[in-house]
Order: C-alpha cells, then sequence, then structure tokens
C-alpha cells in the first residue's frame, strides 16, 4: 500500500471517529490531530463527506492488502474467499463499530456515506467467482452480474445481523458467515445441475423417448 | 445378547419421521425382517452409529462431544456405536483457513501472520469444540493453538436438547437421563472456557512435569476464553508409534508410564485427566509420556470416589456381601439380588467384570498384551446384561472413560506393567482414609 492510501485511511478513520462526536467537524481539527496543515488534507479530500465516504471505499483496499498477506490464497475455496472477504470487512467494522452502526444503512435504504463501497464489493464477489475453476458448469451459468448483486445484498443482511449480533466476540456472526459460505460454496461445486443435464441430453435425443418428443 | 433393537419397530419409526438417516437403516432392517432377510445387528449397529456419528460430526459442536462421553459402560449404547464415536476425534471436518484468521484477529488482536513468526493454517488435530494449530512464536518457541469453533457455548443448551431425543430412542422407555445428561453438561461448560483449561494445563504441569512425563505449559498473554496458546510437545501417537514395530522393551516403558501416570493422578485424590483417549497422549522420542489436552479434568466427590477405588480390593477378596453393598451404594443394584431375578443377573456381571477388571492388581507384574485377558473384558463389555438402561452414579461416566480407557491403550500397545507401585498407593488411600 502508497503512503498516500495510507494517509487517506488515517483520516478517514480519524474522521469516522469524530463523526461520532461532532457529525460536523472541521477539516482543520482532523488536520491539527494528525499535524497536517488542511490543504495537504484537502489535497486527498475535495470535503468532509468525501472523506467519510472513503472509509466505506477503503475497507475493501485494506482487505486487499491483507490478503496479499495470506499464503496460498490461491488454493482456498470458494466459501473461504467469500468468509474472508466478508470476515475481513466485518473485523474492520469492529473496530469503528459505532460509526458503522450509526451510518451503515439498514436493508435497502440508499445512503451517501457508503460510496462506491457497494460497486467495490461487487466486483471483488466477481473476481472470487472467475477465478474459482472448481465451479462446476451448470452452476457456471449462473455467474451474472445478478448474482453478484444478490451477494452484496447478503452481505447487507449479514451486516444487520452483526449490528444485533449480542454474542460474544460477535461469534454468532461468524458462524452464520461460516455456514451461508459452506452452503454457498456446496452449491456452487455441487455437479447436480451436470448430471442433470446429462440426463435431459440423454432423454432428449438417444432414449426411446425421442420419438415421443419429434412427434 | 443385546437387548438393543427389541423396540426396534418404534425407534425406526420415529427416526424416519424425524428425517434422520438413521430411521432409513432401521426401516431397512424391519424390512429385511419381515422378509426373512435380516441383516446381523452387529452391521445395523454400525450403519446406524456411522450415520448418527455423520450427523454429528456435521454438526460438529457439542453433540458430538456428548455422543462421545457416553461409553457402553454406562449401559447407553452397544459396542459398535461407541467405536464408531470414539472415532470423533480424528474425523471431524476442520474449519475454514479464513475463520481461523478472523477468531485469531478478534480474541488476540492481530492476525496470525502478525503474532506468530509461522503459523500452519492447516490443523494439525480437529475435534468436537476446537482444533489445533502449529505455530511457533517470535522467539522460536514451538507452540499449539487451539481455536474454538465459534459459538460452540452457545449451542450448548440446543445441543443438549437434540442429543436427549436422540439418546431417548436408544435407552429402555422409562429410563431418566437427566443425571447423565446434566452432568456431561456442566463438564462441556467448562470445556469450553479456554482460560479454564489453561489454569488446568499449569497445576498439572507443577504436578506431574518430570523426567518420565512432560506436559504443556499455558502461554496466557496469547491466550483467551476461546483460543488456548500451549508450548508444544513432540512425540508420536499410539498409532504412528505402533507402525513402526517397536521392541516390547519399549512398550512396557510406555505402558508403564501410562500406568503410572494413572495411579499418581490418584494419589492425593486430586484432579485427573478424565480424557483418556489415545490422541491425548504422546511418546516422545528420548523416552517420555506426553500428556496433552486438559480440557477434561475432573475431581470425583470423595464419597464416590473411595467407594469406586474400593471396589478393586474388595472384587479381588471375592467377599459377595461388600460387594453387593458397595454396587449398592454406587447406584448400581437397585434391589435385593436376592429377590430380584434382573439384579440377580446384574450382580453376577458386576462381580465377574469387576474381578476380571481387578486382575491387573492381583499379582505385581501383569501382561496387558495377553490375548485371551482382552476378549475376556470384550467380553463383558459387549454384553452386559443392561445395555439400554443405564446404571450407576453419574460419575461413572468419567471414571469409566479414564480407567477402562487405560486398559484400552495398554492392551492396544501389548505392555507388560508392574502394578507393586501402584497397589501401594492405592493401600495409602485406603490407610489415610
Amino acid at each position: 500500500m502508497d503512503k498516500q492510501t495510507e494517509l487517506k485511511i488515517t483520516i478517514a478513520d480519524l474522521a469516522a471517529s469524530r463523526y461520532l462526536t461532532n457529525p460536523r467537524f472541521t477539516i482543520q481539527s482532523i488536520a491539527d490531530e494528525l499535524n497536517l496543515s488542511p490543504e495537504e488534507i484537502f489535497e486527498l479530500f475535495p470535503n468532509r463527506s468525501s472523506i467519510l465516504r472513503y472509509f466505506y471505499e477503503s475497507r475493501l483496499i485494506v482487505y486487499r492488502n491483507q490478503t496479499e498477506s495470506i499464503d496460498n490464497y490461491s488454493d482456498f475455496t470458494l466459501s473461504e474467499k467469500l468468509s474472508n472477504l466478508f470476515l475481513n470487512i466485518l473485523d474492520q467494522f469492529s473496530e469503528n463499530r459505532e460509526f458503522v452502526l450509526k451510518t451503515y444503512p439498514a436493508g435497502f435504504c440508499a445512503n451517501n456515506f457508503k460510496g462506491s463501497f457497494d460497486d467495490d464489493l461487487k466486483q471483488e464477489i466477481r473476481e472470487i467467482f472467475r477465478s474459482d475453476s472448481r465451479i462446476s458448469g451448470t452452476a457456471g451459468f449462473l455467474k451474472k452480474p445478478l448474482l453478484y448483486s444478490a451477494l452484496v445484498k447478503h452481505f447487507d443482511g449479514f451486516v444487520l445481523f452483526w449490528k444485533n449480533d449480542e454474542s460474544s466476540m460477535n461469534q454468532q456472526t461468524m458462524a452464520l458467515i461460516d455456514k451461508w459460505s459452506s452452503f454457498v460454496q456446496e452449491l456452487f461445486y455441487s455437479k447436480i445441475g451436470d448430471q442433470a443435464f446429462d440426463l435431459g441430453k440423454f432423454l432428449l435425443y438417444v432414449s426411446p423417448l425421442k420419438k415421443f418428443i419429434n412427434r | 445378547m443385546s437387548d438393543f433393537p427389541s423396540t426396534k419397530y418404534q425407534r425406526g419409526k420415529i427416526f424416519a419421521q424425524t428425517g434422520l438417516q438413521v430411521g432409513k437403516n432401521y426401516a431397512s432392517h424391519y424390512l429385511k425382517t419381515l422378509t426373512g432377510n435380516e441383516d446381523s445387528s452387529t452391521d445395523l449397529y454400525r450403519k446406524t452409529a456411522e450415520d448418527m456419528f455423520g450427523q454429528f460430526t456435521k454438526l460438529r459442536g457439542t453433540a458430538l462431544k456428548i455422543a462421545q462421553s457416553f461409553s457402553i459402560d454406562q449401559g447407553f449404547l452397544p459396542e459398535e456405536f461407541s467405536e464408531v464415536m470414539a472415532k470423533a476425534q480424528y474425523q471431524v471436518p476442520p474449519i475454514n483457513r479464513t475463520l481461523v484468521r478472523s477468531i485469531i484477529k478478534r480474541e488476540l488482536g492481530q492476525y496470525p501472520e502478525q503474532l506468530f513468526n509461522s503459523f500452519d493454517s492447516e490443523a494439525m488435530a480437529a475435534a468436537s469444540i476446537g482444533q489445533v494449530h502449529r505455530a511457533t512464536l517470535k522467539g522460536g518457541t514451538d507452540v499449539a493453538v487451539k481455536i474454538q469453533y465459534p459459538g460452540v457455548r452457545d449451542t450448548i443448551s440446543s445441543d443438549i436438547a437434540l442429543a436427549k431425543t436422540i439418546f431417548k430412542q436408544l435407552v429402555a422407555r422409562g429410563t431418566d437421563l437427566t443425571p447423565y445428561i446434566e452432568e456431561v453438561r456442566t463438564t462441556l461448560l467448562k470445556e469450553t472456557d479456554y482460560t479454564e483449561e489453561g489454569k488446568s494445563i499449569n497445576r498439572f504441569h507443577k504436578r506431574f512435569s518430570s523426567d518420565s512425563v512432560v506436559t504443556p505449559e499455558w502461554l496466557p498473554d496469547l491466550s483467551t476464553e476461546r483460543v488456548l496458546t500451549m508450548t508444544y510437545i513432540e512425540g508420536e501417537h499410539i498409532s504412528e508409534f505402533l507402525l513402526k514395530d517397536p521392541g516390547q522393551d519399549l512398550k512396557d516403558r510406555f505402558g508403564q508410564l501410562l500406568w503410572d501416570f494413572f495411579h499418581n493422578q490418584i494419589k492425593d485424590r486430586g484432579e485427573v485427566h478424565a480424557d483418556t483417549h489415545p490422541g491425548n497422549f504422546l511418546f516422545t522420542n528420548d523416552g517420555k509420556l506426553g500428556v496433552i489436552d486438559f480440557g477434561c479434568v475432573k475431581k470425583f466427590p470423595d464419597d464416590f470416589f473411595m467407594n469406586y477405588l474400593k471396589l478393586l480390593p474388595t472384587h479381588l477378596r471375592r467377599d459377595d456381601e461388600e460387594i453387593k453393598a458397595l454396587y449398592e451404594e454406587l447406584n448400581v443394584l437397585l434391589d435385593d439380588p436376592e429377590n430380584d431375578k434382573k439384579e440377580k443377573e446384574v450382580f453376577e456381571f458386576c462381580k465377574n467384570y469387576g474381578y476380571t477388571f481387578a486382575m491387573p492388581y492381583v499379582t505385581d507384574s501383569f501382561n496387558f498384551g495377553d490375548k485371551e485377558y482382552k476378549n475376556l473384558l470384550k467380553g463383558y463389555t459387549k454384553n452386559p446384561p443392561f445395555t439400554n438402561k443405564p446404571r450407576g452414579n453419574k460419575h461413572f461416566i468419567y471414571t469409566t472413560r479414564v480407567h477402562l480407557g487405560l486398559y484400552h491403550l495398554l492392551m492396544t500397545l501389548g505392555s507388560t506393567v508392574n502394578t507393586a507401585y501402584s497397589k501401594e498407593i492405592l493401600e495409602n488411600i485406603f490407610k489415610n482414609r
């Protein structure tokens, strides 16, 4: 991660904690705390709300950076990659829990805090599915933008669950994501669709049923 | 012959209704019975046990642990069930590598690659409530990091309820399982607190670490209630050890260490390592016995423990009245054997099984490799007259697990052990009482 991105993330994290005590915090106050001039911050962000948006947008940058340090990540299964993505972001959310509780939209509400977060998350999910060679042939047909959008909504659901999770260290959220990702993997690795296709093809073209179909 | 399948139609029907695979096996068994093409009961038990085990391993958490806690000697399960359940220690599917990272991050504040010099993301052992990873500290010390599956503690109640439902189908109608289930529940809750286990590790290390026994040391700075870091013990499990075809001297040495470790534990009637499973003992290259996993340690009530220990000399004296009195106190005999045919059968069984069990204490040396003895003991554990009706004090669950577990280990090793020292320990216990 380059120095400028690191600084931008530091500013966004600080802004997130400032927002809790004063939603109308000033750029000057952020600059003072980081020993920077307001001009230096304005070079990176045009205004206060762009800093807050960057909080969400930068979670995926941090995720990518941390994922690079995992040995053998390319060998990970679909379940492991998906849970890595979601758990990593939730781990980061946990560090700024109060801010996320206040600003992450509930349900399907539009929210100007998230910026390009949803699109970036969707891209990341798409990449996980695209790079997985173990997905069965027929399940591969499901690899469409609608699927990725649906999984982004699943993530929103996990955030909602996490917000209400009273278990110690949010263990129930972890367990939920673990079970969910295993389920998704089972759906996409299962050869049942391939077998059904094979059977259907046989019935259609080879078996005696063909003459009935052709009538 | 076990009377386990006596109400098989009802059981099969119930299981089929609940949709468990286990029901399917019974259904096929009944069908074959009706058509005169009956499976052997052993095959049925094994198939059913395997299916049940499959369900439990999928649940991963405490339900599996509960199943493991019930041994044949409690009269809960036929031997085939116990054997399959014992596999659980090795066959539970590990949690995914991502979750392991996330648990460590949440519990210890940083990801494993930041905390450790190296961390093996593949678990070296996976069991019912957690799994163990090998790692190296920044300073170079080899450690084992035990990680608890998320939410296990919260699922204990639901898993207990599930297990109770299943076991109710397996035991005789009207049997009250509550005291046994509650005992297991309490122990399980304790097992999910890794801080408690860390303290147990330290206590056992202080008591037993010596020239002949090695136990891990707890690293509290890298541990929480759900992550336990301890020093790593290098050694072979019994199966790996036997694969190398070791000489009898070596088998006798490790057998003696196991025997002495067991008796040294009871010397001061203190805590006992209550999970005598092959996976929890290691044989090190320098001839030491490694003891690991202190999640299940027990201190038995004094009255129960004294009565339990007294069974050994009392059986050897063959004094029927004394034996009867002890079994009555331990709630194994529910009525006077003279007045009740079933109780008479149970008493005769206990007398003979108890004597067989006490045989290693007759002379100063005993050969656990003796096939005749192994078959004799197996004969008793395979055919108790109370297979589907648990009897006896609830603490038998763990004393049996420890004592019979020790015998199984020694019989697997085929060791000859010197029992003079252990008899001295027992005599001193009775003398100082």
